[in-house]
């Protein structure tokens, strides 16, 4: 039933070689656990709230409304986010952890796009 | 026009039911679209550190025989795993992405009338695999934005074929407890 080759060679190397390397899948954990608690820093410093208890590498935002036009806002500052209708939350968006340069130009996108004139 | 409307009805069933999956758009389409010099996409679940140096090593030394087709049973790669993960070999099943494997395991249980059960909002894929089937996803909400077993327990019926627990939840990125994760495999019938 499944198709034969979907998993490429290049994909599978890079499996075995990540899965040999611990030091850096420690290294990136704790890259992605700083990371996500400095998004969700910069979310609420902009009257954001996500979800508490985010263990993996994106944060849930609820905006108490259809969530597609402050993506588009977003959007046109350069910042893109998930809004979450096909998955069943209209009112939501879901961000990823990124790295603290993508946080700050974030932050900077959320201020203007959060502007009373925008 | 007559070719058309005879096209149209050659489509699965199945298929009227659904709406498309939209994923993210690249950073090149945005800057394109919006003319704008610097995008930062956060929509994806990207990893944003590149792959792993060995990984980008052992790509590159793959890279003279990509003429050639893949190992289709990843054997060294499922190997790996097995021995990683303390279980038998033929016990580990890979797949390009999650959703590769949730495509084959929608193919290999799910007749039209079956049903899979899910919490909500959680991952599409699940749903879409199910109804390009004919089956019917069970929608269970999530209690304080985690999974609820309790309630999925309740949705499990006798044409259930496949129970998703999505953990960490993606969408919420919430996780459930280990105990909470022991008691549904001790109950689900």
């Amino acid at each position: 039933m499944r198709r034969a080759f979907d998993v490429s060679t290049p994909a599978q190397e890079a499996a075995l070689a990540s899965l040999s390397d611990p030091a850096e899948v420690a290294r990136r954990r704790e890259l992605n656990a700083a990371g996500r608690t400095e998004l969700e820093r910069v979310l609420r410093a902009r009257g954001l709230a996500p979800v508490p208890g985010a263990v993996a590498n994106f944060v849930f935002v609820e905006l108490g409304e259809d969530s597609r036009p402050f993506h588009e806002r977003l959007l046109r500052e350069g910042a893109i986010v998930r809004p979450t209708h096909g998955f069943g939350a209209p009112q939501a968006i879901r961000v990823t952890v990124g790295t603290p340069d993508e946080h700050a130009f974030l932050a900077d996108a959320l201020a203007r796009a959060l502007a009373p004139s925008a | 026009m007559a070719t058309g409307r005879h096209l149209d009805s050659c489509f699965s069933a199945a298929l009227r039911g659904l709406v498309p999956y939209e994923p993210g758009k690249p950073v090149e389409e945005v800057q394109r679209e919006l003319g704008i010099e610097r995008v930062v996409k956060l929509a994806s679940n990207e990893g944003p550190y590149g792959p792993f140096p060995a990984a980008v090593a052992a790509i590159e030394r793959a890279t003279p025989e990509l003429n050639r087709y893949p190992d289709g049973g990843a054997y060294r790669l499922r190997e790996a795993l097995a021995a990683r993960h303390g279980v038998a070999f033929e016990e580990v099943i890979t797949g390009a992405g999650a959703d590769g494997l949730i495509d084959g395991l929608s193919q290999v249980f799910l007749d039209p009338g079956d049903e899979i059960v899910c919490g909500w909002p959680s991952f599409v894929s699940y749903v879409i695999d199910a109804r390009k089937l004919g089956a019917t996803a069970r929608l269970v909400p999530l209690r304080e934005h985690r999974y609820d077993l309790e309630a999925m327990l309740g949705a499990v019926g006798p044409r259930t074929k496949l129970a998703y627990l999505c953990l960490p939840n993606n969408t919420t990125g919430t996780m459930n407890t280990r105990g909470e994760v022991e008691s549904w495999f001790e109950r689900v019938p």
